[in-house]
């Protein structure tokens, strides 16, 4: 048998199968390369695309105002800081990047940055965009100086011009037909004034303040109004109404309120019209009552779903709880509730409302001053609590609490103490603690302002102070009865204070206004 | 005889170099499906990449968003969620009260990719003094 052609037949095979096993393995191995390359160069691309984001986020720190909108490449300067250079950026391996600005608005800019390069292998331009927003709010609020201030604005309710007649403290009604605003609250450009009696609310579009207006005049609340405060688009209000003491207005559009105007949802306290405080910690409503021998004095409300007010928890107290300012703890983490109270052996109480279905407020939490003076007003604010009191015999009116170490405050260090001359009914601080505002039943004192470092320096802390009974300036406001100083807010937002006194609403603005916003 | 034999041993010469061939060949097909899946595995690291860069610019879109809105008004709650061309971002609610301490959580996402920011404000104003910045896998201090 001859088998000399099968030799040369499986020799072509095998020759032709190794061709075939050879050539596909290089594809593959040539396509895998051109993956591996493509892959890289995108990458490369997402990495500088991103690099160029933070190169603008860095320049935002250091000087949003000096971010100019446009197209710009980047580069890193002599003094080792990233600026604008040019339109475009190209680095050594070909890869040209940009960023494209453009502004949102005052305080907020869109950037986009793109990386383009070219595929090697289709020669076809492949580029890579990212974009972000970037703001101001590293900006500091730039608080004035308001050791000189002046009255910029003023409403006076018609009844002012009846004048004489007294005024009564915050822990009352009295007033004949005075609307004695009790609280205030703002969302965008209205402010909610709070009042006893008559209407038990007065709006103003607060819009221009050296020119602000009432609005929504037919509205009525239904009841005396003692505070109000807003979460989103519900502002929570505690009146004095035998079946909603506790209710919640949708502030969507206040303008169109009228005398038809309901709350969407209410709550009813057990007895009546006891409701006098509230204060508001995420979806936790705290409303503070009068006492009573068999029901609880402070409650806590679930209000996640902004049409409903849900009880959740309640504790006893000892006396009326007049006033409630929220703060956070830094080094015990939780939500506390610091509350005015009117009890004779705490005049400052600390409820701890971390947890809305078990509100706690052991007893003893809290602060027993000297004589029996109620609390009526508190701030609490960073590592610090402030407290408003009635005026009494060797009692100071101020007190400053240290609350760093813990919650609730104790001494060592001591409260520190300033006497005001008469009842502090409300008080107000700017947010960082540099100042406090105090509306007060101090004769020719009824607007004082408090500059809190000196208050801790050991210092006569007032800084300012005006007279709402013997106005010479404006002459509109000349034998006007403006009462006493009731309720008071700092704005920081525009940097300014409102007061309500018996029968006026007041604006006061700083005399040289602290510079915002780039120049 | 010698013949035979002659043509018997080259046959099997030729069997070999088949076979031999052959064996090369299972050898070269591994190597290419390695290959082959190594860049499969580029493109899809590639997609995950930029993936992972639009989330993060989505979640920093976010936190500055919500450090904007908590400076504008000490109320904001956060419990937002913004919608982009290619994902989205969330801003969770923001956890404290007041001024002072407050916690809040970003998410941003895309395709398959989540990036997650915790911030700590020991302070909102005057000015945002940030405690802690960090990205993080699973969020810690507020419930998602």
């Amino acid at each position: 048998m001859n088998r000399s052609g099968f030799l040369l037949f499986e020799a072509l095979l095998g020759i032709a199968l190794l061709t075939v096993f050879i050539g596909a393995t290089t594809m593959v191995l040539l396509r895998g390369q051109e993956s591996t390359v493509k892959s890289g160069d995108y990458n490369r691309a997402v990495a500088l695309t991103e690099q160029v984001l933070a190169a603008v986020r860095a320049m935002r720190d250091e000087d949003f105002c000096a971010i100019d909108p446009g197209t710009h490449g980047l580069r890193i300067g002599s003094d080792g800081r990233w600026e604008f250079d040019g339109i475009e950026t190209v680095s050594m391996d070909g890869f040209t990047t940009n960023v494209f600005i453009v502004s949102v608005d005052s305080e907020t800019i869109s950037a986009t940055a793109t990386t383009v390069w070219q595929d090697p292998a289709t020669g076809r331009e492949k580029s890579v965009s990212l974009t972000e927003e970037l703001s101001d709010w590293r900006r500091s609020l730039a608080i004035a100086d308001w050791s000189d201030f002046y009255l910029e604005s003023w409403y006076v309710d018609d009844s002012a011009q009846h004048s004489g007649g007294s005024s009564s403290s915050s822990a009352g009604t009295g007033g004949g037909d005075y609307p004695l605003f009790n609280d205030i609250a703002i969302r965008g450009n209205t402010l909610f004034a709070v009042r006893s009696g008559g209407k038990g609310m007065y709006l103003f579009d607060i819009t221009d303040t050296d020119n602000f207006v009432r609005i929504a005049n037919n509205f009525t609340l239904n009841g005396h109004g003692h505070e109000a405060a807003r979460r989103g688009l519900r502002l929570y209000v505690v009146r004095e109404h035998k079946d909603e003491e506790v209710a919640a207005y949708d502030i969507t559009d206040p303008a169109t309120w009228d005398q038809t105007t309901n709350p969407v949802a209410i709550y009813d306290l057990p007895k009546n019209s006891r409701a006098r405080s509230l204060a508001i910690v995420s979806d936790t409503l705290i409303v503070g009552a009068t006492q009573d021998d068999s029901e609880t004095e402070l409650y806590a409300f679930n209000i996640s779903n902004p049409d409903a007010i849900t009880f959740w928890s309640s504790v006893h107290s000892d006396g009326d709880l007049l006033d409630i300012d929220m703060n956070s703890h830094s080094i015990l983490p939780g939500d506390y509730a610091y509350i005015a109270s009117t009890g004779d052996v705490s005049e400052l109480r600390v409820a701890d409302v971390t947890v809305g279905s078990d509100i706690r407020m052991p007893a003893g939490s809290g602060y027993n001053l000297v004589g029996n003076s109620d609390g009526y007003a508190i701030e609490a604010f960073g590592t610090s609590a402030l407290l408003g009191r009635a005026s009494g015999a060797a009692t100071e009116e101020l007190v400053l609490f240290d609350v760093s170490q813990r919650p609730q405050p104790y001494s060592p260090p001591s409260p520190l103490f300033h006497e005001v001359g008469d009842n502090v009914n409300d008080l107000a601080v700017s947010p960082g603690g540099k100042y406090a505002f105090l509306a007060t039943d101090k004769n020719e004192k009824e607007f004082v302002i408090i500059d809190i470092d000196r208050f801790r320096r050991g210092q006569n802390p007032e800084v300012g102070s005006f007279d709402l009974t013997n106005i010479d300036d404006p002459d509109e406001l000349e034998d006007v009865f403006l009462g006493d100083g009731r309720t008071v807010h700092y704005d920081i937002v525009r940097d300014r204070v409102f007061l309500g006194t018996d029968t006026a609403f007041l604006i006061f603005a700083p005399t040289n206004e602290a510079p915002r916003g780039c120049p | 005889m010698k013949r035979l034999a002659v043509v018997h041993n080259t046959a099997r010469r030729g069997y070999v170099f088949l076979i031999s061939v052959l064996f090369i060949g299972v050898i070269a097909a591994g190597v290419a499906a390695v290959l082959a899946l190594m860049g499969t595995s580029m493109v899809r690291s590639t997609i995950t990449v930029e993936d992972a860069a639009v989330a993060i610019a989505y979640a920093r879109t976010c936190e500055e968003r919500a450090l904007r809105s908590l400076r504008a008004d000490l109320d904001y709650a956060g419990n937002q969620t913004f919608l982009f061309a290619d994902g989205i971002c969330r801003i969770l609610a923001i956890s404290g009260t007041g001024n002072d301490n407050r916690n809040l959580c970003i998410e941003g996402r895309s395709g398959d990719a989540v990036r997650r920011l915790e911030i700590a404000v020991a302070e909102v104003l005057p000015a945002v003094r940030v405690r802690k910045w960090r990205e993080v896998g699973t969020f810690t201090v507020c419930v998602p």
